[in-house]
């Protein structure tokens, strides 16, 4: 018994103790938390969103950062006489393009969307970042909600209230922001890939860049190097929202369209195995009777200068993929919606 | 179900409180249903296997005891299925491709699943079926108890491998509830959270990030990285052997020690008593004293130290890498062993033999020939290997200036701040284990003062807390073997 309370005892005395340093650390986490910006264009994009005409918009872009470097609404607005907006966001995954489309949904009607389909963010079951990206843009409180419910698995819902588990990574961004500032005041250079040109937010959600792919992504940087393929899989919680995305545009009568963005040349050659990964993807297209539209297969004459890095294009190449979907929805009669 | 997931977290407390609540004879049967439970939440398909796995060597050993003058028909029976099994689901695959690639045929390879765990039951219901063999165990007369003992969810994925005699009894006797398992159980836990979230999960992206990758990195990036991990794999695999024994031992059932501080060593040999303990005495016991061990001529014994190593790095996977791993540390042994007398002669010559320099250099050079194998282990192919090995001095006149430091650090991992945090993690985790020496630091802190004690759990619990990787945490390294 005396064993028993003397381990209670300091269990206890330990809990108190660690009390003081844990809120501490929290204040410090959730100071740096503050400081770390929202990214803008992320901000932006949906600023101009909801400064949109309610109903007013016709085509709107799913997807990863292989969305909005890819899909340049002013081209498909010109080309169509439409308005369009680009939703995509780094690392969006298939869940989180479900949640935005639900939060357009509830102020616009499009009659096409565009679901741009990265092959490799297909396996995650979760991943936090876009998660949190989309949280800190939405307005509606109820998907934000829904989100935290649905796709959060119970272990992150409960970090998510911890905050000294939540903000480390931003106090650890944050001290490190403070860290290079004092070294490269002393002298210190990072190595820097020079590029020429700039990335800029043009509108409609696009972000626009006119510098082309630096000589080290060819091969020695490239990120497909290790990437064959082979072992490419669905998660089974993408794939069910790619059914859900599909449902709902059913009921809303919309016109769904899966695309996948291209890839730089160099960067398929890495991919022995794509048509696997290609095949796999069309069959499910198949089973929804979506039609998909693999760049990575369709010559439209793109180059590795159309690209500005080894997987996302740049202004130029950007425009030669918009012109080309621009003109098949166009063309194509069996799409709905009047353009 | 992972040690360092949620659902652990929830499920063991729970079955620590039922296990002390149920009647003592029903225990085992409660840790039996939460082993299959355990092991079902990754594949409930793959329990068959384990199932069969016990079935065949609980029957084998059955008629190895009743029958003794067939007793090795069953033993090679048993061996043919065990390591059948370890083939089919470990290196059909591998064998396959090679198989093709060396043929030229216009086939795929095959593409069969590997079950978690399976090179460690194997190997702990081998060792069962062999100690019946050699009449140094009666075999168990319940298939469910038996079961439990390849089962036993702490150590069922990654070990330590047990042995029967040392478990198969514990799991199953009457135990009664004492504090001090729960307090000791809760350290090694605590402790093995610490080595697994707080130092590997942080050293894993950096050291994936060059490995991924290797020809993109400078030569001191690619030392750096193979250095860390070093740490990764030794943080990663113990702190699971702790997180497993701590499990364990709260249930009042001690598994065997598998780590004493091996980059303490200070030859390959010793690093081999101290790393993977459960692993490499099953080699000697079952592999190389069978072979002969020592007690044959010289040429012999490094002969079979060569078979256990190459063994070895087999069982650890179906990669060129993982045997070229084995083959290294059998050679290091074989020419720390030709060349001991020389060096030993030459020491004593100098008068340096046994001196702290003598013990801080070999424990350099241990550290360096460990880490020099551990690339083959990590690379993810031969080629990749051999880049590494081949470039990692590049640019050795720079090593020593400040901005190619500085450029090399901020290259292999975006976040400086979070790599200097690593290195002082590494650095505290080094002091613990010279504090311990060659003892288990929890046993050695029980004799430490009340202050030291106090203070080394509650830094390690705050450590746990504030810096542990939450997000994106990976699997145990040794989970795919």
């Amino acid at each position: 018994m005396k064993k028993n309370l003397n381990f209670l005892l300091k269990l206890t005395l330990m809990g108190i103790l660690l009390t003081p340093p844990l809120i501490y650390t929290t204040n410090l986490y959730n100071y740096a938390d503050s400081q770390n910006k929202t990214n803008w264009y992320n901000q932006k994009r949906f600023e101009d969103f909801y400064a949109l005409e309610p109903n007013t918009l016709d085509i709107a872009f799913l997807g990863s950062s292989h969305s909005y470097c890819t899909f340049d609404p002013f081209i498909f607005n010109d080309i169509l006489n439409v308005s369009s907006f680009q939703f995509g966001m780094p690392l969006q995954h298939i869940d989180m393009s479900y949640y935005t489309l639900l939060e357009i949904l509830n102020y616009q009607k499009p009659k096409v969307v565009v679901l741009e389909i990265y092959f490799d963010m297909l396996d995650d079951d979760y991943v936090n970042e876009p998660v949190n990206d989309l949280i800190s843009v939405i307005q509606n409180e109820e998907i934000i909600e829904l989100i935290n419910n649905e796709v959060r698995p119970l272990n992150e819902q409960v970090k998510q209230n911890i905050n000294f588990i939540k903000n480390q990574s931003s106090f650890l961004s944050y001290k490190n922001k403070e860290l290079m500032t004092t070294l490269e005041d002393n002298g210190y250079t990072q190595e820097e890939i020079e590029v020429e040109g700039e990335e800029f937010y043009k509108g409609y959600g696009y972000i626009s860049a006119d510098y082309s792919m630096p000589l080290s992504e060819y091969d020695e940087t490239n990120q497909f190097k290790n990437y064959d393929g082979k072992n490419f899989e669905i998660s089974k919680v993408q794939k069910d929202y790619i059914y859900k995305i599909s449902e709902l545009a059913e009921e809303n009568d919309i016109q769904l369209i899966f695309v996948t963005a291209p890839l730089a040349n160099v960067s398929m050659d890495y991919i022995q195995n794509y048509d696997y990964i290609h095949n796999t993807i069309n069959e499910i297209a198949q089973d929804l009777d979506v039609p998909y539209i693999d760049y990575n297969l369709i010559d439209v004459g793109l180059e590795n200068e159309n690209f500005r890095d080894d997987a996302h294009l740049n202004d130029s190449g950007a425009n030669i993929v918009s012109t080309d979907l621009a003109y098949k929805i166009k063309n194509n009669t069996n799409f709905k919606g009047d353009f | 179900m992972l040690f360092n997931s949620f659902s652990y977290l929830v499920f063991f407390p729970l079955i620590v409180l039922l296990y002390y609540v149920v009647p003592s004879k029903f225990r085992w049967v409660l840790l039996l249903i939460s082993s299959y439970f355990f092991y079902m939440c990754w594949s409930p398909i793959l329990i068959l296997l384990i199932l069969f796995s016990s079935l065949v060597n609980f029957s084998l050993s059955k008629f190895i005891y009743r029958d003794r003058k067939n007793s090795k028909l069953y033993l090679y029976l048993a061996l043919i299925i065990n390591f059948s099994l370890l083939f089919i689901f470990k290196y059909l695959n591998f064998s396959s491709e090679v198989f093709i690639n060396l043929f030229n045929i216009d086939n795929e390879p095959f593409s069969i699943i590997l079950p978690m765990g399976i090179s460690f039951y194997t190997f702990q219901a081998t060792g069962y079926t062999v100690d019946v063999y050699r009449g140094k165990l009666k075999p168990e007369s319940n298939f469910f108890k038996f079961s439990l003992f390849i089962t036993y969810f702490p150590q069922l994925v990654a070990g330590p491998i047990e042995r029967a005699e040392n478990l198969l009894h514990k799991l199953y006797s009457n135990k009664k509830f004492d504090i001090y398992n729960i307090e000791m159980g809760l350290k090694y836990m605590i402790y093995g959270y610490f080595k697994k979230i707080v130092i590997a999960d942080r050293i894993s992206v950096i050291v994936d990030n060059v490995y991924n990758s290797p020809t993109s990195f400078s030569g001191l990036s690619l030392i750096i990285a193979t250095v860390l991990f070093a740490f990764q794999i030794y943080c990663d695999f113990s702190g699971y052997t702790d997180i497993a024994r701590g499990s364990s031992k709260m249930l009042g059932i001690d598994l065997i020690e598998n780590f004493k501080q091996p980059y303490f060593s200070k030859n390959i040999q010793e690093f081999w008593s101290r790393w993977h303990i459960s692993l490499s005495t099953w080699f000697r016991d079952y592999l190389y004293f069978p072979l002969g061990g020592s007690r044959v001529s010289t040429s012999r014994t490094y002969l079979n130290r060569m078979i256990v190593f190459l063994t070895s790095g087999i069982w650890h996977g179906a990669n060129f890498t993982f045997i070229i791993w084995g083959m290294l540390h059998g050679v290091f042994q074989t020419i720390g062993g030709i060349t001991k007398n020389i060096r030993f002669s030459i020491l004593d010559k100098i008068h340096l033999k046994n001196s702290i320099l003598h013990k801080f250099i070999s424990n350099i050079i241990t550290f360096s020939l460990v880490c020099f194998a551990w690339i083959f282990f990590r690379a993810n192919s031969i080629s990749d290997a051999f880049y590494i090995v081949n470039h990692s001095f590049d640019d050795f006149n720079l090593f020593f200036d400040k901005q190619y430091i500085f450029m090399t650090l901020t290259s292999i991992h975006n976040n400086l701040y979070e790599l200097l945090i690593s290195f002082g993690l590494i650095g505290l985790l080094l002091l613990f284990d010279f504090f311990a020496k060659d003892e288990d630091i929890h046993i050695k802190l029980l004799s430490a003062n009340t202050v030291i004690r106090f203070s080394f759990y509650y830094i390690v619990t705050l450590l746990v807390l504030i810096a542990g990787v939450y997000y994106g945490q990976g699997e145990f390294i040794y989970f795919q073997f």
